[in-house]
Order: C-alpha cells, then structure tokens, then sequence
C-alpha cells in the first residue's frame, strides 16, 4: 500500500484546484501526523529478578549481565552499565508536536509465581564513586511506571500510559517488586522507552 | 519518483495552483521516503565459544541460554502492531545480522532469527522457544572473519513477545570466542 492524494489539478480553472490544493495539504499534514505517532525506540534494557530479592528499585543494563541481571539501586557497580541517558526534551523534538514518552514491558517467569507485582519505568538517577566502583542511587519518583501481576508461565507484553519527562536529567530504566520473590521463582524482563510525537 | 499526480492542464490554470500541486506531489514523496527508512525496532548481541547444533537458543548479552539458564536474562521484546501502524501505509520487519570471530572460526552455519517462546518450564526459568517466525544467516565463515548479511523484508509477526535467537547447523567446530549483533528493524512502505 501507497499514500495517494485525494486531489488532482482538473481541467478547469481557479476555484476547484484551489479546493484540491487545500484537500492535499490536510491529507499530507494528516499523514505526517501519523507518521509521527507511532512509538520509537529510545532506550532498551534487559533485567531479571531471582528467588529471594527483596524490594527494591533495580536498573536494566545491556551488558554481560550480572548474577541478578539488573543493578540495585545504592550500591556499587564497576561492571556493568545501567541503560541511561541524558534526557532533554530538544532530543525529541519536532517542531510543533508534543513529546511523549512510553514504557513497554516484555516479562516471562518460570514455572513458579514469583507473588507480587513489579513496575517497570524511567527513574532519574545519580551517581557517586568510590575507590573501587560508583555507586547509582535514585533521586526521584518513577515516570511512566506500568506494573506487571506476577504469575507462573507468565509471557505478556504491557504497555504504560503516555507521560512526559519534566526535568532534563540522567533517566534510567529500572524495575521495582512490591513482594520478595517466591522461592525457585525467576522474572526475566526486558524494557523498552518509546517515544512519539503528537 | 513512485507518485505522480495524473493531471492535464488547461491553457489559463493559474501557476500557483500548478505549483501547488506539484508541491503536493514532491512532499508526498519526501514522506514516503521518510517512511520507509529503516529503523530499530530491538536489537541484540551476544558471543559463544561453543555451540552445539540443535534447538534455537534465546540469546543473551554473554552468549545464548541453554534449556534453563539462572545466570543472564535473555533480549527479549514485544511486538504490537498498533506501536507502529500508519493508515494506507504496509509495515515491513527484516533482520541484519553481524558476525566477527578470530583466527579460529565457528565453521559452521549460524542462524539468527526472532523466535516466539512461553514461559512456563519445569525449571526456574526454562522458556519453551519455537522454531524462528523469520532469520537470517551466515555461512562459510573464515578465519579473522568478519560477515554481515541484510535480510528481506517480511510480515511483522502477530503481537506478542519474542526473543533473538541463535541456532547452528552444525556444531562450531572451534572453541574460540565468536561475537555477534542483531538487529531487528522496520519501515513503512
């Protein structure tokens, strides 16, 4: 399938062509527009949880993971890299369309229920080091946060509400569990930030 | 250009009007160019030293899952339809695929493909992964090679999650690390 003009030029004069030119250009403007909408790709990460993590705010990361596949909030790594970025708005833009940001969730268990629930989202974060590492800690509330029901055999792909990121920072993908993982239970989870103009 | 706008013009038909059209036409080609751009929809990487043939195995970001695996979480990702519909427009996915080993090679077929997968196992985590929904491979590897192939375009699966995966035809005959990246992407055409 091909985008077609409505319109023509007709073998006539003035006011037709005119009324065609107009319809063209709403249709172009139609299909920018849609053109626009639909959801790209910003950031993407892979994480997971195991039996007996408790809660906690735990960032994605698209390195050779580590034992538990997701960096927890407050402690110190010097292998492995959360998937962040520097987010302004000007990254995103498009003159004269709104930004707007989503978070996708694809999650698979095992044959165990994991209890709970966990939320997937966009975190603001910030960094300190020591001698041996830095340590990446939170500083705010979740954006777009889109929480997944844990269940055994789970295979489901979420998608959050549209939200917008009001403050340029540094914004990393993370996970949150609301229950200690059940015992011989596994989350694997992989996120992604989209964003689209409207 | 793929549209032209059929027109006959009369003797009279003012210039902007003609122009305006003709604007009309070379903005609805500039869009459709745009549209059918190539873009990323996931991607993925991994490295093995060692594969043996048989089943597809989701890949990781150190390698590729066997049967269970409690260690790394696999490139797993969601395809909806509607992220990406565009009225009168056809969504195309395809799949690029890279590969770099040293002087000892896999020398053997590696096949990268997405490949749907359930998640109830008997294990701690042991996805049940399907032959691949599409792929691409390389094959003949050398030596310090280096090989990239470009997949045709095909129907997006059906909504749903999905994993890269990676099978080979063969057993790798060599022990030595292999590298490799995926990439799935999409247009509009």
């Amino acid at each position: 399938m091909t985008l077609t003009l409505p319109h023509s030029l007709d073998p006539d004069t003035g006011g037709a062509n005119a009324a065609h030119v107009q319809a063209n250009d709403a249709y172009l403007r139609d299909a920018i527009d849609d053109y626009h909408a639909t959801y790209k790709l910003a950031l993407e990460g892979q994480g997971m949880l195991v039996a007996g993590q408790t809660t906690a705010v735990r960032l994605m990361n698209r390195t050779n993971g580590s034992a538990t596949g997701a960096i927890a909030a407050g402690s110190g790594t010097s292998l492995y890299v959360p998937v962040m970025a520097y987010i302004t708005n000007a990254l995103y833009e498009v003159g004269g369309y709104d930004r707007k940001f989503r978070i996708k969730a694809t999650v698979s268990t095992g044959a165990v229920s994991p209890t709970g629930s966990v939320s997937f989202a966009l975190w603001p974060v910030e960094f300190s080091s020591s001698l041996a590492n830095f340590i990446i800690d939170v500083t705010g509330a979740a954006l777009g946060a889109v929480s997944v029901t844990m269940a055994a055999g789970l295979e489901s792909v979420t998608n959050g509400a549209d939200f917008e990121v009001p403050t340029p920072g540094i914004y990393a993908l993370g996970m949150s569990n609301t229950d200690t993982l059940a015992a011989n239970s596994m989350v694997m989870a992989g996120v992604q930030l989209q964003t689209r103009n409207v | 250009m793929a549209h032209e706008i059929p027109r006959s013009i009369v003797p009279g038909t003012p210039r902007n009007i003609v122009d305006a059209l003709d604007n009309d036409q070379a903005n609805l080609d500039a869009l459709e160019a745009l549209m059918g751009r190539w873009s990323t929809l996931s991607q993925a990487w991994g490295e093995n030293s060692g594969l043996g043939a048989g089943d597809p195995t989701l890949m990781l970001s150190g390698g590729s899952m066997s049967a269970s695996d409690s260690n790394y979480p696999p490139f797993i990702f969601g395809v909806t339809a509607a992220d990406l519909a565009i009225p009168e427009m056809t969504t195309q996915f395809r799949l690029v695929a890279t590969m770099v080993c040293g002087v000892d090679e896999p020398d053997t077929t590696l096949t990268f493909g997405i490949h749907p997968f359930t998640g109830a196992g008997t294990t701690t985590f042991s996805p049940v992964v399907a032959a691949h929904y599409a792929a691409v491979a390389i094959a003949n590897t050398a030596p310090s090679d280096v090989q990239s192939v470009v997949g045709a375009p095909f129907v997006p699966p059906a909504d749903g999650a999905y994993g890269f995966g990676i099978t080979v035809t063969g057993a790798t005959v060599n022990t030595l690390d292999f590298s490799y990246t995926v990439e799935l992407q999409y247009r509009h055409v």
